[in-house]
């Protein structure tokens, strides 16, 4: 158990950067159109999509790039083994099939007549060596660290043995970053190359990358699944909000876009725009360095809870469309929405200020490190709004903003003083949400030891096959947590919303794991 | 002394900058409101209580504004007043000391001088930290590089002066030649910089706190109003339009005050067909070296012409 619980805190803190550039980079989406009656299909077409920003740091390499940017690239050319439904389940993807040996052993039988965009086969050595290369990667690592051996059985079987039982392990297959490559074209394609070429399996094919302008794909011809329909995909990347409003509504060719920002997409939607129904699964989390200072006294992080009304924060940060939400997302399918019962989340100040004086600190100071980039922006009114909450309860909130290049090094690091604001995103098991929070010996993690009861369910999760058990050892955990105050969950919003006209139909927004749905998005004319 | 009459662009830089001061004094005071608390519903029109609505989360405009006034003018005018300093200084030791001194400080500036004056701000912001002091801390450092070369232009002539060889047969001390007969002869040109520093310095800082990287949050600064309106910009125009007026003022006040001082200084007021922006003639032509030249001022006992010459633009000549 002990090997295991620090197996994962090495690796853990490698799946917090991989988390975090997520959240920075915060990339492009893609929407599909219909309007009150959906025009009929029709055969090919170019399909243009604005998003935000290009590919960062990794470019094409799966096993390198790690942000939002770059996933929205890969996913038209790559897959994974498994994938999930907009209910969350697990179903068959690149495997057909597959089965749980025991609690430790799974095997996996590869789907039939899958081939590379090339026209090489998909073997079972394949998926042997894009798993291998993913645990051996610094951004994937963590995602394994209970593996043991993966071996390939024959030509189209695959099997995963455990080292303990890893409830994880199949949710963590069906994620969009865990895909499958060629082995023989990656290993002899330079690390450069692999940045800015690719073959994979997928519905597209890239065609031609524009630094900056845009990236095109072409259909491709030999794909194992339903579509695409359409010839060709354009990515254009158009940084500014507006801007990519103002290509969506010029009618230009921008079939779809993605937005960020509430108040942009209500104005599109009443202009009859169709806004896709993106899950909430970005969580503004607030992480707690209870190595000294006030928040080291459970009493006053219990205050601070106590004295932050969720509610308002919505209304007035988020003009209401984001959830009050505990540590999983609400929007992920294990969330749960917090109640009346939940320890320390109803609003109350009085409560706030005798907690405080038990804890002898009428009226701490307490620091706050935020992003104040611009790509931020939408965070900030929440912690405004949130130090005059505090206020009331005799605590000072002291609002630090920094780049997110800083913020993201004093939170890895653990060097942050008070609390730091680093929005989270869609994690493929449950259990991953609490890993920065929970795991003792990384370095973010202060208010917990190995004894904690939290740390104890935690490993519990981490361990537990039965769906409703695990719901149920979730549910106390969440409990557990909220009582500590070992994390600050504000609100959960959408990580951003799709937008398209009725120049395109058939879409389908991919909630969970923000899967592009256009494969089978077809043009309208 | 000075032509109040015929300098409209001193009356109006005046006017304008004595009225945003007021403004920033009494306009808190006045609304009556915490700059950062919510006071009232989002985004209200303006009322007749609160005089210029609210922003996204119930603030009231009026005393934003204020408060952003007076940071602007605060940090526009101490770090041109430190700029002023620390430049006058390395232009009087570079003109007077000449030789490989002169050489060095100039070199140095001109390193300054050739990083762009964001660009500069950000790395020192990244160096000390967010907030008030970094600011004009940094300004102050963009701002002096010019104050040393204007400096140092009439210096390099002055020094030759008889009455300065005079003072330096006389056995005065040198320090003492450099205050009391160097710097009241070169002034003129100082003042016109002083006002179009602080101009460029009400620029750097709406900038930097447009990038999240100037005054912090919650506190107000017309550039990070205008950031956080943007999202807004077609539900409530109001909310980036007043900052966006805020910043036009006082740059324009600035500059117009930097014309008009130097207009009023100069004998040659009359001539100059149109007020153009002060910096840009000083930089680029040495026009307020050659604006004072012949200007009569007092040194000690007698006056002295003081030909300031045009150094500035013929580096050929150091």
């Amino acid at each position: 158990m002990r090997t295991i619980t620090r197996g994962i805190a090495a690796t853990a803190a490698v799946a917090v950067l991989g988390l975090s550039l997520a959240a920075c980079a915060s990339g492009s989406e893609t929407g599909a159109a219909e309007s009150s009656e959906p025009l009929p299909a029709v055969e090919g077409g170019a399909l243009v999509y604005a998003s935000d920003v290009q590919p960062l740091a990794g470019g094409l390499d799966p096993y390198v790039a790690q942000a939002f940017a770059n996933s929205n690239a890969l996913v038209q050319i790559y897959e994974p083994l498994l994938a999930k439904d907009a209910d969350g389940t697990v179903i068959p993807w690149l495997a057909e099939s597959w089965e749980q040996v025991d609690d430790l052993t799974y095997t996996f039988t590869l789907r039939e007549g899958v081939t590379f965009s090339d026209g090489t086969p998909l073997t079972a050595d394949d998926v042997v060596y894009s798993l291998e290369q993913i645990r051996a990667s610094q951004a994937g690592a963590s995602y394994f660290p209970t593996v043991d051996q993966i071996t390939a059985v024959d030509d189209a079987t695959v099997q995963l043995t455990t080292l303990v039982p890893d409830a994880t392990i199949l949710n963590v297959l069906s994620y969009r970053g865990m895909v499958i490559v060629n082995q023989a074209w990656y290993e002899a394609t330079s690390e450069e190359e692999r940045q800015t070429s690719a073959l994979g399996t997928g519905p597209f094919v890239l065609d031609e990358w524009q630094d900056q302008v845009s990236m095109t794909f072409t259909a491709n011809e030999s794909y194992w699944g339903e579509g695409p329909e359409v010839d060709t995909l354009e990515f254009d990347f158009i940084g500014d909000e507006n801007a990519r409003a103002a290509q969506l509504r010029q009618g230009s060719g921008t079939d779809m876009a993605w937005f960020r920002d509430p108040i942009q997409v209500q104005s599109l939607e009443a202009e009859g725009y169709t806004v896709g129904e993106n899950a909430a699964t970005r969580s503004l989390t607030m992480y707690v360095n209870a190595s000294d200072g006030p928040l080291a006294d459970v009493k006053v992080r219990q205050a601070v809870s106590k004295a932050m009304d969720r509610q308002a924060l919505i209304d007035f940060a988020m003009g209401g469309m984001a959830e009050p939400s505990l540590v999983v997302p609400v929007g992920d399918p294990w969330g749960i929405a917090p109640d009346e019962s939940t320890p320390n989340y109803t609003h109350d100040v009085e409560g706030a200020k005798a907690l405080l004086a038990e804890a002898g600190e009428t009226s701490p100071t307490i620091t706050l490190t935020y992003a104040s980039d611009a790509a931020f922006a939408l965070d900030v009114p929440m912690v405004e709004v949130l130090k005059q909450q505090l206020a009331e309860a005799g605590i000072t909130l002291e609002l630090v903003g920094k780049p997110w290049t800083e913020v993201l090094q004093s939170y890895i690091g653990g060097t942050w003083t008070g609390l730091v604001l680093v929005p989270g995103v869609y994690m493929p098991d449950p259990s991953a949400y609490f890993a920065t929070v929970l795991t003792p010996g990384l370095p973010m993690v202060t208010t917990v030891d190995e004894t904690s009861p939290e740390v104890a369910l935690y490993m519990q999760l981490r361990s537990t096959f039965d769906e409703a058990e695990r719901a149920e050892v979730l549910a106390q955990l969440e409990a557990a947590v909220a009582e500590n105050v070992n994390v600050l969950v504000a609100y959960t919003g959408p990580q951003r919303y799709e937008v398209w006209g009725d120049t395109v139909t058939g879409y389908e927004v991919d909630p969970y794991t923000y899967r592009e749905g256009l494969a089978t998005t077809a043009k309208t004319s | 002394m000075i032509k109040l009459k015929k300098n409209g662009a001193l009356v109006a830089g005046i006017a304008i900058l004595a009225g945003l001061t007021v403004f920033a004094v009494l306009g808190p005071l006045v609304g009556g409101y915490d700059p950062n608390l919510t006071t009232g519903g989002p985004f209200e029109g303006p009322s007749g209580t609160h005089w210029l609505g609210t922003d996204n989360i119930g603030r009231d405009n009026f005393v934003r504004l204020a408060i952003a006034t007076r940071y602007a003018l605060v940090i526009s005018l101490v770090s041109s007043v430190i700029s002023m300093i620390i430049g006058t200084s390395i232009g009087l030791v570079a003109g007077y000391a000449g030789g490989r001194l002169d050489n060095l400080l100039m070199r140095g500036t001109e390193i300054i001088m050739a990083i762009p004056a964001i660009l500069f701000a950000l790395v020192i912001r990244v160096i000390i930290g967010p907030g008030f002091l970094p600011l004009i801390i940094a300004m102050a450092i963009i701002g002096a590089p010019g104050f040393a070369r204007i400096m140092r232009s009439p210096i390099l002539v002055l020094r030759d002066r008889d009455f300065v060889v005079a003072a330096e047969i006389a056995g005065v001390r040198k320090p003492w030649i450099a205050l009391s007969h160097l710097l009241p002869n070169a002034t003129t040109p100082m003042l016109v910089n002083f006002a179009s520093t602080a101009s460029l310095a009400v620029l750097i800082e709406s900038s930097l706190s447009f990038l999240g990287q100037g005054v912090q949050a919650p506190d107000p600064s017309a550039g990070r109003m205008i950031s956080e309106s943007m999202r807004y910009m077609q539900l409530d125009p109001l909310l980036i339009v007043l900052p966006a007026v805020l910043i036009t003022l006082l740059t324009v006040a600035w500059n117009l005050l930097a014309d008009g001082v130097q207009m009023a200084l100069s004998p040659k007021a009359g001539n100059l067909a149109v007020p153009t922006r002060g910096r840009r003639r000083k930089k680029t032509s040495g026009a307020a070296g050659r604006a004072a030249t012949g200007t009569t001022v007092e040194a000690g006992e007698r006056p002295v012409p003081a030909d300031t010459p045009q150094d500035e633009a013929a580096p050929a000549r150091v």
